[in-house]
C-alpha cells in the first residue's frame, strides 16, 4: 500500500514545496447498522493536499463523508487504510495541533463570548489572564467587541459563529478545518459572514480545508474544489476556483462564476466525475 | 421631569399591577387548598365531636404549637443539626462517589450496584443497627440522614457528567484538553444543574432521615418528642411537631434552590429547573 502511494503523489499546487496537509487514500468503513454484519464504506481512496495559505473547499452533498474525512483529519477518527500528513510527517500528533470548527457552535452556556474564545488557549495551558487579554485584542476584528462580557445564549446564530471561529483560531494552528460552519443560518446571515471569512482569513498562511454542500459557498471562498460524491465517500473532481481575490462585489452573477458553477454542478451529477 | 410625569402616570401602577397579578397566580391556589382543606377538618372535628386525642381541631394544633414554640424550637435545633451534619456528609460522599463512577468504568461497575442496592435496604431497618453500634448520640442520626440523602445526588450527578454531548467532547480534544480538563471544565459545569435536582430532592429526604433515626432511639429532637407524645395521647403535640418539621423541610428546600439560582444564574433558562 505505501509503496503505491509515492507514484500517485499529489503535486502542491501552490508550488511553495511540501503541502501543510496531506491526506493520501484514506479509507474508511463503519460497521454497519443494518441486518448482515456489512461494512459501509464511508471514504474512500481520499487524497487530497492543501499548501500553506492556501483555501481547499471539499464539495458534496449530504452524508457523503465529508465530516468523517475532517474527523479523520483532526485525529479523532482513524483511517482504515491510508495516512494523513501534517508538513510531510505521516506520524505527527494531530489532535490538539488541527483547529476545527463546526456547523453547530458548540459554545459553553456558562462561559461568556471572550470566556469562550480564549477556551483553546486556556487548555494549552496558557495563563487565564493571558488568553483573556489575547482573546479580547482579537474580539474586536472580529466584530465581537460589543458583546464581549455577553453569554451566548443572548446571541444570534451569526454572532456565535463568529465566537466559535475566535475560539478556534485563536490557538495558533497550521491548519483549519470548517465544518459546513455556516450550514444553519439564514441565506442573508451566511452571505455576510462567508464575505467576513475570507476577509478574516485573508492574511494567514493556514492551510483551511472547507467542507460544504453549497456550490457558491466553495466558489466564494476556495481556491480549490474537490468533488466528494457520496455515499462511498470518493473525491470525483478537482477545480482550481480562476476568480480574482479578493472576490469583487456581485461576483455571484458574473460570467466566469457561472460558468465555473456549471462545472461544478457537472461533477456533482455525475457527469464528469470518472475523468480522474 | 414634569413631561414625564404628565406623559406616562399610568406605567409604574401598571407593571405594580400587573406583578400583583403574577404573585397572586402564585400563591393564590395553594392558599386557598389550604385554607379549604384547614377549614374542613375544623368543622368536621366540632360538627362530629371527635375527641382531641383521636383528632384535634387546627386550632388546637396552632395553640399548642404556640404555648410549647419554645419546646418545639428547642427539640427542632437538635434535628436541624443533624440534618445539616447529615446533608453535608451525604453531599461530600454523594459527590466523591458520583466523580468516581462517572470517570471510571472500573469504579462503576463495581460500585454504582451497591449504590443502588444501599436503597433497597429500608433506612428504618439498618437505624436500630446503628443505634447499637454507635450509641444513642446524635452520630446514629447523622448518618441515617446521609444514608437516605446521598442517593438521589450521587444518581443525579451522575447522570449529569455523563450527559455531555460528544460532539462537545470532540470539540475539546481538538484544542488538545486532557481527560482531566475535559472532566473540569465541560463535564462540571454541564453536570451542575443535575447536582442541584439531587440536593434539592436530599434536603427534604434527609428531614425524613432524622426523623427516623430519632424514632429508633435518641435523647431528643422532633421526632423523639413525636415518639413520646403519642403514647401520652398528647396528638396536638405531634401535630405541631409535624408542622415544624414541614416548616423546617420546606426551609432547607428553600435554601437549597436559593443556592441553586445563585450558582447557575449565568445559565440560560432552558438548561435548568428554574421557570
Amino acid at each position: 500500500m505505501n509503496s503505491q502511494t509515492a507514484a500517485l503523489e499529489i503535486q502542491n499546487p501552490t508550488g511553495t514545496g511540501r503541502p501543510r496537509l496531506e491526506v493520501r487514500r484514506v479509507t474508511r468503513t463503519w460497521a454497519s447498522m443494518s441486518p448482515g454484519g456489512r461494512t459501509d464504506v464511508v471514504l474512500q481512496d481520499v487524497s487530497l493536499s492543501v499548501g500553506a495559505g492556501e483555501f481547499v473547499a471539499v464539495l458534496g452533498p449530504s452524508g457523503c463523508g465529508k465530516s468523517t474525512l475532517l474527523n479523520v483529519i483532526a485525529g479523532l477518527q482513524v483511517p482504515d487504510s491510508g495516512e494523513v500528513l501534517l508538513d510531510g510527517d505521516p506520524h505527527a500528533q494531530r489532535i490538539g495541533r488541527v483547529a476545527h470548527m463546526h456547523q453547530r457552535d458548540l459554545l459553553l452556556p456558562w462561559r461568556t463570548v471572550i470566556e469562550n474564545a480564549r477556551l483553546g488557549l486556556e487548555l494549552g495551558g496558557i495563563p487565564v489572564a493571558e488568553a483573556d487579554r489575547r482573546a479580547r485584542e482579537v474580539a474586536d476584528r472580529f466584530g465581537l467587541s460589543k458583546v464581549a462580557d455577553s453569554y451566548p445564549w443572548k446571541l444570534s446564530g451569526g454572532m456565535r459563529q463568529r465566537v466559535a471561529l475566535l475560539r478556534a483560531t485563536l490557538p495558533d494552528r497550521s491548519v483549519l478545518l470548517l465544518d459546513e460552519p455556516f450550514g444553519a443560518l439564514d441565506a442573508i446571515t451566511r452571505a455576510d459572514l462567508q464575505k467576513w471569512l475570507a476577509e478574516v482569513l485573508n492574511r494567514s498562511n493556514r492551510a483551511v480545508v472547507l467542507v460544504t454542500h453549497d456550490i457558491e459557498e466553495a466558489l466564494i471562498l476556495a481556491d480549490r474544489v474537490y468533488v466528494m460524491a457520496g455515499p462511498s465517500g470518493r473525491i470525483v473532481d478537482e477545480v482550481s476556483v480562476a476568480l480574482p481575490r479578493p472576490r469583487p462585489e456581485g461576483i455571484a452573477t458574473s460570467e466566469l462564476f457561472v460558468a465555473q458553477k456549471r462545472r461544478l454542478l457537472a461533477a456533482l451529477a455525475g457527469q464528469e466525475g470518472m475523468e480522474r | 421631569m414634569r413631561a414625564s410625569e404628565t406623559f406616562t402616570p399610568q406605567l409604574p401602577s401598571n407593571v405594580a399591577y400587573q406583578r400583583a397579578k403574577t404573585l397572586a397566580a402564585d400563591w393564590l391556589p395553594p392558599t386557598a387548598l389550604a385554607a379549604t382543606a384547614i377549614g374542613a377538618w375544623e368543622a368536621a372535628v366540632r360538627v362530629l365531636s371527635v375527641p382531641a386525642w383521636l383528632l384535634p381541631p387546627p386550632s388546637s394544633v396552632l395553640a399548642v404549637t404556640w404555648n410549647s414554640f419554645g419546646l418545639l424550637m428547642g427539640h427542632a435545633g437538635t434535628t436541624l443539626l443533624e440534618i445539616i451534619l447529615g446533608f453535608t456528609l451525604a453531599t461530600v460522599c454523594g459527590v466523591s462517589l458520583a466523580a468516581g463512577i462517572a470517570s471510571s468504568r472500573l469504579l462503576e461497575r463495581s460500585i454504582y450496584p451497591f449504590v443502588i442496592a444501599s436503597q433497597t435496604v429500608p433506612v428504618i431497618t439498618i437505624a436500630p443497627l446503628l443505634l447499637v453500634w454507635v450509641g444513642p448520640e446524635i452520630t446514629s442520626k447523622v448518618i441515617v440522614v446521609a444514608i437516605i440523602s446521598f442517593f438521589p445526588i450521587t444518581v443525579n450527578l451522575v447522570d449529569g457528567l455523563r450527559a455531555s454531548d460528544r460532539e462537545m467532547v470532540d470539540m475539546f480534544r481538538t484544542l488538545g484538553a486532557t481527560k482531566r480538563q475535559v472532566f473540569l471544565k465541560l463535564q462540571t459545569p454541564s453536570a451542575l444543574p443535575y447536582l442541584f435536582s439531587g440536593l434539592k430532592v436530599a434536603a427534604v429526604v434527609s428531614v425524613i432521615g432524622a426523623v427516623i433515626g430519632e424514632w429508633v432511639g435518641a435523647q431528643g429532637g422532633l421526632g423523639w418528642l413525636m415518639r413520646v407524645s403519642a403514647p401520652q395521647l398528647q396528638t396536638a403535640r405531634v401535630f405541631a411537631a409535624i408542622l415544624v418539621l414541614s416548616v423546617l423541610a420546606m426551609l432547607l428546600f428553600m435554601a437549597v434552590a436559593g443556592a441553586e439560582k445563585w450558582a447557575l444564574r449565568n445559565y440560560p433558562r432552558s438548561n435548568t429547573s428554574r421557570r
